[in-house]
C-alpha cells in the first residue's frame, strides 16, 4: 500500500466508534446480537458500516447500520429475526435511482416498534 | 502469494534466538536460545514438501529470524525451489546492512507491534523497542516492501486500533493483522492476567473490526477470531466438514516446522503426540513420511478436528480462536485419539 496519512475524519470516526463500544454499560447480549447479525450475514452483500449505542443516560440499545444492494436484500431478510431486535429500518439510497438499502438495525431490551419497516 | 484457496504454508522456526524476551511470546523465544537449524537440513525438507505435498509459502520466524545466520541464504534457495517467502519479525534489525540482503529475497513480512509506545514496550519488556520497530517500519515504506502489522489484542490494546490503523496507512502497510492474546509459552507465567479479553471484550473487537474492515478502501484488516454461527454454517472454514481430506494440505493448510526440527500440524505448539515427522531424521531420503502420516492418521486428526467444532457448538462462547481451541483439544485428548 502507499504510505499516507489516515484521513483524518476517518480515523476520528474510528475513535469513536472504539469510544461508543468501550462503554462498560452496554449489555453484553446487546453486543453478542449485533455481532451475531453481522457474523451471519457475512458474505451476503451487506457492509456493516457504523454501529452507536443509544438511550438516553445509559445505553440500553445498540443500532448496527449497514448498505446492501437492492437485489441483495432478500439473501439476509431471514436474518433479522433476532428476539432483541426491535426496529429495523430501511431506506432507499443512490443517484438518480435507489440501487442500495441502507439498513439500520436497533437491538435493546426495551419495547420500540417492532416488525419491518 | 499465491491465492488463498491454493497455497499452503510451512512455518519455519529455525531459532529461538531472539533480540527481546517478550512476556506474551508462545514460543518463550530470548536472547540465550540455541542457535537451532542446520540450512542444510531444512532446505531439502522444503524442497520435499513442495514437490510431494504442495506447500508453497515460507514463513520464517523464530526467534527473531533476523537473527539465524543462515537466513539469506536460506530465503534465496526457497525461493529458487519455488516458495513465496515471508518473514516474521520484530522489525527492530531491519536497518542493517545483513537484512537489506536478506530484503533482497522476501516477498513479504509481518511486523509485530502490540500498541503504542508504552505498551509495546511494557509487553516486549524493552524501553526502546517501539521506537526500534518505527525505525524498521521506514525502512520498509521506503523500500516500498509489501508488509503487513501483525498485533496481539488485550485488553488494554483493543481501544488503540484506530492509531494502529493509521500507523499502518502512515508507513504504507497493506495488512493490519489482529491476534488475540493467548496463553501460551511465556504469557502462561509473565502477562499480568487482567490483560486477556473475556467475550464482551471480543465482540467489542469484532464489531469495531468489522466497521474498520467495511469502511477501509487500501487496508486489509483480519481478525484471528470466528463467530460460533458461521462456523455451524461453514464447517470446512476450518476443515471440519464432514468430508474427509484427500491430502495433508487439505488437512493442514499450515505446516510448523519447530526448532528442534519437528514438524507439526496447525500451529505452534501442538502436541507433540500429534508430531507429523522430524526433518533430521531424513525419512523423506528414501520415503514419504508426512504422505505415510496422512494415511495412517489423518482420519484421526480429522476426527479431533470435528471433535472440536463439536465442542464449540455445544459450548457457550461466540467469537473463537480456533487454532487456540484445537491446541487446547489436542492437548486434551486421549491417548486413543491420539493413535
Amino acid at each position: 500500500m502507499q504510505a499516507r496519512e489516515l484521513d483524518h475524519e476517518q480515523q476520528e470516526f474510528y475513535e469513536q466508534v472504539s469510544e461508543r463500544l468501550g462503554s462498560t454499560e452496554l449489555d453484553p447480549e446487546l453486543l453478542e446480537q449485533s455481532s451475531r447479525l453481522i457474523a451471519r450475514s457475512y458474505g451476503k452483500g451487506i457492509k456493516w458500516d457504523d454501529i452507536f449505542p443509544f438511550g438516553i443516560k445509559r445505553p440500553d440499545g445498540v443500532t448496527v447500520r449497514g448498505r446492501i444492494p437492492i437485489r441483495d436484500f432478500g439473501k439476509v431478510q431471514d436474518l433479522f429475526s433476532d428476539s432483541l431486535l426491535r426496529k429495523l429500518e430501511l431506506f432507499p439510497r443512490g443517484i438518480k435511482a435507489p440501487d442500495f438499502l441502507e439498513v439500520n438495525a436497533h437491538f435493546s431490551r426495551q419495547g420500540m416498534h417492532g416488525g419491518l419497516y | 502469494m499465491p491465492c488463498s484457496t491454493d497455497y499452503g504454508i510451512v512455518h519455519l522456526h529455525p531459532t529461538l534466538r531472539c533480540n527481546l524476551r517478550c512476556r506474551h511470546c508462545y514460543s518463550t523465544s530470548s536472547p540465550g536460545a540455541k542457535p537451532g537449524l542446520s540450512g542444510a537440513r531444512i532446505l531439502p525438507y522444503l524442497d520435499y514438501l513442495k514437490r510431494e505435498h504442495g506447500y508453497n509459502v515460507l514463513s520464517v520466524s523464530g526467534g527473531e529470524p533476523l537473527l539465524y545466520p543462515e537466513l539469506p541464504e536460506l530465503l534465496a534457495a526457497a525461493h529458487e525451489i519455488g516458495y513465496h517467502t515471508q518473514l516474521v519479525s520484530n522489525g527492530m534489525l531491519l536497518g542493517s546492512r545483513r537484512a537489506q540482503r536478506v530484503l533482497d529475497h522476501t516477498d513479504s513480512l509481518a511486523v509485530s507491534i502490540d500498541g503504542d509506545r508504552e505498551l509495546h514496550n511494557a509487553l516486549r519488556d524493552s524501553p526502546d523497542a517501539y521506537d526500534r520497530t518505527l525505525e524498521g517500519l521506514a525502512v520498509l515504506r521506503d523500500r516500498g516492501a509489501n508488509f503487513g502489522l501483525i498485533h496481539t489484542l488485550t485488553k488494554r490494546s483493543w481501544r488503540l486500533l484506530p492509531e494502529l490503523v493509521a500507523l499502518a496507512h502512515a508507513y504504507g502497510a497493506g495488512l493490519l493483522q489482529l491476534h488475540t492474546l493467548e496463553a501460551a509459552g511465556r504469557a502462561v507465567s509473565a502477562v499480568d492476567p487482567g490483560l486477556y479479553l473475556d467475550q464482551g471484550d471480543l465482540h467489542r473487537v469484532f464489531l469495531l473490526t468489522t466497521v474498520i474492515r467495511q469502511t477501509e478502501t487500501a487496508l486489509k484488516v483480519q481478525l484471528d477470531l470466528i463467530h460460533r454461527d458461521h462456523l455451524e454454517e461453514h464447517p470446512e472454514a476450518v476443515r471440519a466438514g464432514a468430508t474427509p481430506p484427500r491430502s495433508m494440505r487439505e488437512l493442514s493448510r499450515e505446516l510448523i516446522i519447530t526448532e528442534t526440527g519437528d514438524v507439526l500440524p496447525f500451529a505452534y505448539g501442538f502436541d507433540a503426540r500429534f508430531r507429523v515427522d522430524n526433518i533430521n531424521e531424513l525419512g523423506y531420503l528414501e520415503g514419504d513420511p508426512v504422505g505415510d502420516y496422512f494415511r495412517q492418521r489423518g482420519d484421526g486428526l480429522h476426527a479431533l478436528v470435528r471433535h472440536t467444532l463439536r465442542e464449540v457448538l455445544e459450548g457457550t462462547d461466540q467469537l473463537i480462536n480456533w487454532s487456540e481451541r484445537l491446541l487446547r483439544a489436542a492437548g486434551a485428548a486421549q491417548q486413543a485419539v491420539v493413535t
